[in-house]
């Protein structure tokens, strides 16, 4: 596919007196790792849920070239997310949660999925509710990495698990899911965890997006520098986006600056992405 | 792959021990109650017809019995004692014969059956559209290919009937049981009134009317089963006082203002239809469908009412599913 895999023009979405989403435009290529990070309340799941078709706005959204709340049924096919780790249905069992998903889903492959299990501990006779809170993230990847979709939605799935769940639920996605036909978008408050992941920032705030852009678009864009104290005032005289003190140093963040210019007044690193969301979040604030 | 067939088997599995535990317990323990009843209060068990058996194990000789030609017994509870009923006289001007009174309990445990169901079935509908909303499972099966009017359509349809067929299929065994035990109770006591009875006990054409009465009713009821499945989706907390509030509202505020109860008696007919007509002795399956104070035009206002709740359901579930 050539065209964007997400392209969304305007959107809108109001929840009574509040805004959730104002004018979002965005266009996600295929063969992309996404990831679409913001505070509590910004409009995450909102944009999310207008992607998957589960709630209408105003707006034109196209996912896979359809419009996903009048076509739902048809995009699902293509389309597979994981909302958080709560969302499977407590009294399934598993092997009933694999009958369930070959029976009604096209691109679901069982042996695929039995493959995935296999390699947990997860016995095909508990009930979720049996289940610990990793065990059914594993569960649920394993259904989810089994079905033949060009599109993942990812919703805090990581929520409430431990570290090494965290770490085994990315290996996972990154080893036997992604490939340069399937596109993922993630939403996360564990940044730094999927970091490493990424190809794609997108940076929202109060229903708007204030950062969209290709890692190494970001690499190129932003730059930290750790100033010199002498240079503190020439630096600040560049504009910096934001600024902060770290054991007793003062370091600033700057857009789209000559770098040359800023290496003669400290030292110059590539702002982590936790570092960047911060900055951005505060930036006019 | 079978969308629907999945759909019905996961509808199963959430709800095994209410479609099939439940009535699969409560027949287990009638035909255990029935056992032993039998063994140990033989024969003047209430359990059994009224003394129904007593009369027939304590059965006086009576002169007529050996002279006329007898097609069944008429039961005389007052004056505790069976005539014979002559070969071709009217059953129904004479009283009631042994053979009715046996049709009639099977018909009886039915009846029983179908109020389980009806049980099973009003909470199973009120909640089948909150309960995964409640919990948010929802969002699972929203990430399906599975459109929600399939959904609501296999609810709905396994509740109006496959709910009662099953509660049917248990009344069966319960039935069975009870005619068996009767057989040799009655044809122990006395085998000639047994044997002129039971050609008159016509099992295939009671069965196929039970099996036919589940149907009849989903079709009398659809209006209250689809506000009920309607109210489901609508609630954001408790599906029940959802269901039952406004229903109530409507009925007092009509009483109050033109006093009249057009409303309560519209529901209440359809329910005391089912109940009178939809089970009526015997069967007939004209009265049923057209007859009683609700006619084709109250079926037909019942079938467009409920067509436009369940369209409100499926509506609701698309765009409206969170708490």
């Amino acid at each position: 596919m050539s065209g964007p895999i997400i392209s969304l023009s305007n959107v809108s979405k109001r929840y009574g007196d509040t805004l959730a989403l104002d004018q979002v435009n965005l266009s996600i290529q295929p063969g992309r790792i996404v990831g679409l990070v913001g505070p509590n309340g910004a409009g995450k799941t909102t944009l999310l849920k207008c992607l998957l078709g589960l709630a209408p706005c105003t707006g034109s959204i196209l996912v896979l070239g359809m419009e996903p709340v009048r076509q739902r049924q048809e995009l699902l096919r293509d389309v597979c997310f994981i909302a958080d780790t709560a969302i499977l249905p407590r009294w399934i069992k598993v092997h009933q949660a694999l009958d369930f998903l070959a029976g009604v889903h096209p691109r679901f492959n069982r042996a695929k999925a039995e493959t995935f299990l296999k390699e947990t501990k997860i016995g095909r006779d508990k009930k979720v509710k049996q289940l610990s809170k990793g065990m059914i993230t594993q569960l649920h990847l394993a259904l989810v990495m089994a079905i033949d979709a060009r599109l993942l939605v990812l919703d805090e799935p990581t929520l409430g698990l431990d570290i090494l769940y965290r770490k085994q639920f990315y290996t996972s996605l990154l080893n036997d899911y992604f490939d340069q036909e399937r596109t993922i978008l993630v939403t996360t408050h564990q940044i730094e965890e999927v970091e490493d992941l990424l190809t794609d920032l997108v940076f929202i705030r109060d229903g708007r997006l204030i950062l969209d852009k290709s890692l190494e678009e970001c690499q190129a864009a932003f730059v930290e520098l750790e100033v010199a104290p002498e240079h503190l005032d020439r630096a600040r005289a560049l504009s910096p986006f934001h600024e902060r003190s770290v054991l007793g140093s003062c370091v600033m963040l700057f857009e789209n600056k000559s770098r040359e210019e800023l290496a003669s007044l400290g030292r110059l690193r590539i702002p982590g992405i936790a570092d960047l969301f911060v900055a951005k979040m505060q930036q006019g604030v | 792959m079978n969308v629907y067939l999945s759909l019905i088997k996961r509808e199963f599995q959430e709800h095994s021990g209410l479609f099939v535990w439940l009535p699969a317990a409560v027949t287990a323990g009638l035909i255990l109650i029935m056992l032993y009843t039998a063994w140990k209060f033989p024969p003047n068990s209430a359990l059994f017809e009224f003394g129904l058996i007593e009369l027939v194990v304590n059965k006086e000789p009576d002169a007529e019995a050996d002279t006329v030609k007898r097609q069944d017994y008429i039961v005389d509870f007052e004056a505790g004692r069976l005539r014979p009923l002559e070969q071709g006289a009217d059953a129904t001007a004479n009283g009631t014969t042994v053979s009715e009174i046996v049709s009639e309990s099977l018909y009886g445990i039915q009846m029983m059956y179908l109020s389980l169901a009806g049980f099973v079935m009003f909470f199973y509908l009120l909640y089948c559209l909150y309960s995964d909303r409640k919990d948010r499972s929802i969002l699972f099966w929203k990430s399906m290919p599975v459109a929600e009017i399939k959904n609501v359509a296999v609810k709905f349809l396994v509740a109006i009937l496959a709910v009662p067929l099953i509660a049917t299929a248990f009344s069966w065994v319960v039935e069975l049981s009870f005619l068996s035990l009767v057989a040799y109770m009655v044809d122990k006591g006395a085998p000639e009134i047994w044997s002129s009875a039971w050609p008159n006990i016509d099992l295939i054409r009671t069965l196929f009317f039970q099996a036919w009465s589940p149907f009849l009713i989903a079709l009398w009821m659809l209006p209250i089963n689809a506000w009920l499945i309607f109210a489901s989706a609508l609630a954001r907390r408790e599906p029940f006082l959802i269901a039952i509030i406004p229903i109530a509202g409507v009925m007092i505020i009509e009483t109050l203002i033109f006093g009249t109860n057009h409303i309560s008696g519209w529901i209440g007919e359809h329910f005391v239809f089912v109940s009178l007509q939809g089970l009526s002795l015997p069967p007939d399956t004209t009265q049923q469908l057209y007859g009683g104070s609700l006619g084709v035009a109250d079926l037909i206002a019942g079938m467009v009412f409920a067509g436009a709740l369940l369209g409100g359901a499926v509506w609701l579930r698309n765009y409206r599913f969170e708490l």
